[in-house]
């Protein structure tokens, strides 16, 4: 049997299933398929070794039949059950060693050298038990001051804060490799009053290593900044109402960067992606290439050869409320973007995946912005305006009342609609490659050209 | 081995698979046979299963003029990993305890 076959069978076999989940299955036996050709495995062999077309149909619709029709509500209750009692009693064990992990420091600070006098205002953090470096990861509580973190002049680690009056700082390394750097805020209530007037402080912890594992850090409503220099292998940074700022890079999964009402700036970064949320607050990308910086231009046909350089990117996903959304000068596998009433602005942007950006009733602006698989704009209100973007396939602008405007580097296929707006595309002339653009607005303007 | 505990460790091992870096099903395939035999129609669930509890992400990547699926590990599946860490203790210990009873001959 050959691949056609095959999947021609698994397709008839799983027909009544919903179309995206046929189509999913069908893609992934194939790609399975693909990779064993690839491999030298000849064709029927390749096929072979994905079992009988009704073993497989079997094993597809057993595995959809209860996740088809209860998934969609009961997916998120359940999940926590299906593992039964040993996920809850882990779950427990869990809560216990990083309640314990969270206060064990604290208490054993409270009674050591650890105790920081609120006169000093710095302590230096070192460990006599070694040579190699006593802790790879950090985790920062604060839920006063600004932290900075940044890369130590010297091959001392230590950290330097403003004073405030009840304010305590203690920090510990625990078993696990993990400096824990936490705040007690011991202030009566005048005295809380008082500190209004201290104006700004901060805590900057200076670091000796250009590399950590993992940075945690948590402040309840002061900013956050990280400087150069650093890599990290995975970040999480949260803060209430501050502001974050990082400029480092990330060396494993995307970096989660969390502020309620803050703004986020990511720049500088040769390495690594970002997951990026903030309700109100805007959100500005400036050179972050998650795959190393790149010269590129042209048409989207010259990201074509690039699979290998976007291969170890990895994606910039940003959601905002109210926030307006920039990014000038990036790199990256996947691009999603989205506001409710923001603008997007994107200058310089090469992606491999996809670039999504969408917004309810604020503008998307871009200026060469390439993408190797698709762009999507789409907005209700608000105008769409470009100036050299290309796509290697799939390219959608929608928008209801706003104009679309702007010009694409190389011939596209058109599909337009609007109702009572006008339109102004490149014919259809069936010259060279032509790729897809589908156009959609409502009572905005259509105005675009190609070359010719 | 029961069911319900292979599905377990299944989706652990698929997890740890892509701990270190990006991978695809063929390659993950490949990665789990020295330790654990898994067939596609085991793994096609487990990917998708793992992908609606956003315990790994999927994006496609253009390769050899084809689309191929890779899979990236998310910060909650690190944490199943780590939790399944401690879970192993737990059974360890009621596998102790079971064993136990059983020696006392009670």
């Amino acid at each position: 049997m050959n691949k056609r076959e095959f999947l021609e069978a698994i397709r008839k076999g799983i027909s009544s299933l919903p179309e995206e989940d046929m189509n999913r299955s069908i893609r992934f036996y194939s790609e399975m398929i693909d990779d064993r050709i690839e491999e030298g495995i000849p064709e029927s062999e390749a096929v072979a070794a994905m079992g009988t077309p009704e073993s497989v149909i079997n094993d597809i619709l057993a595995e959809a039949a209860p996740e088809g029709t209860v998934k969609q509500e009961a997916q998120k209750k359940s999940k926590g059950f299906k593992y039964g009692w040993i996920i809850t009693s882990a779950i427990a064990v869990v809560l216990i060693i990083s309640l314990a992990a969270i206060f064990m420091p604290l208490i054993k600070a409270g009674f050591d050298k650890n105790a920081i006098p609120s006169s000093w205002g710095y302590f230096s953090i070192d460990d006599d038990t070694s040579a190699i470096s006593p802790f790879d990861s950090i985790r920062i509580s604060e839920p006063f001051s600004d932290v900075i973190i940044q890369r130590s002049e010297t091959e001392d680690c230590y950290a330097r804060f403003t004073n405030v009056e009840g304010i305590h700082r203690f920090y510990d390394i625990g078993n696990d490799g993990v400096l824990y750097i936490t705040c007690v805020d011991d202030r009566n209530w005048f005295q809380k009053l008082g500190s209004l007037w201290y104006g700004d402080s901060s805590i900057t912890l200076y670091l000796p290593y250009d590399m950590y594992n993992e940075l945690y850090v948590e402040a309840g409503s002061s900013d956050i900044t990280v400087v150069d220099n650093l890599t990290f292998g995975y970040a999480e940074i949260k803060t209430g109402s501050g502001d974050i700022d990082f400029r480092s890079d990330i060396s494993g999964t995307p970096a989660k960067l969390k502020s309620g009402s803050g703004d986020i700036n990511v720049s500088n970064v040769e390495k690594g992606g970002f997951y990026i949320e903030t309700s109100s607050g805007d959100v500005n990308i400036a050179k972050v290439y998650t795959c190393e910086y790149k010269e590129i231009s042209g048409t989207a046909d010259d990201l074509i050869g690039l699979s290998e350089y976007f291969g170890i990117g990895k994606e910039i996903s940003v959601k905002t409320s109210s926030g307006d959304i920039r990014i000038d000068g990036a790199r990256a596998v996947d691009i999603l973007l989205e506001t409710t009433s923001g603008e997007i602005e994107l200058a310089d942007v090469y992606n491999y995946v996809n670039i999504q950006a969408e917004t309810v009733s604020g503008e998307i602006e871009a200026q060469n912005v390439l993408s190797c698989i698709g762009i999507s704009f789409k907005t209700t209100s608000g105008d769409i305006e470009f100036e050299g973007i290309d796509s290697y396939s799939q390219m959608n602008l929608a928008t209801t009342s706003g104009d679309i405007d702007g010009y694409i580097n190389s011939k596209r296929y058109f599909s337009v609609r609007t109702s009572s707006g006008s339109v102004n595309v490149p014919a259809n002339d069936g010259s060279g490659k032509l790729y897809h653009c589908s156009v959609t607005t409502v009572s905005g303007d259509i105005n675009i050209r190609t070359p010719k | 081995m029961d069911m319900q505990i292979k599905r377990g460790l299944l989706d652990v091992c698929v997890l740890a698979a892509i701990k270190n870096a990006d991978s695809y099903g063929y390659q993950i395939i490949k990665d789990m046979s020295p330790y654990v035999e898994i067939s596609e129609s085991t793994l096609y669930p487990i990917l998708r299963r793992l992908e609606s509890g956003e315990l790994l992400r999927a994006y496609s990547v253009e390769h050899n003029g084809r689309l191929r699926k890779y899979y990236s590990i998310t910060e909650l599946g690190r944490k199943r990993i780590s939790d399944f860490a401690e879970e192993w203790k737990q059974i360890v210990s009621v596998y102790e305890f079971i064993t136990k009873e059983e020696n006392d001959g009670e």
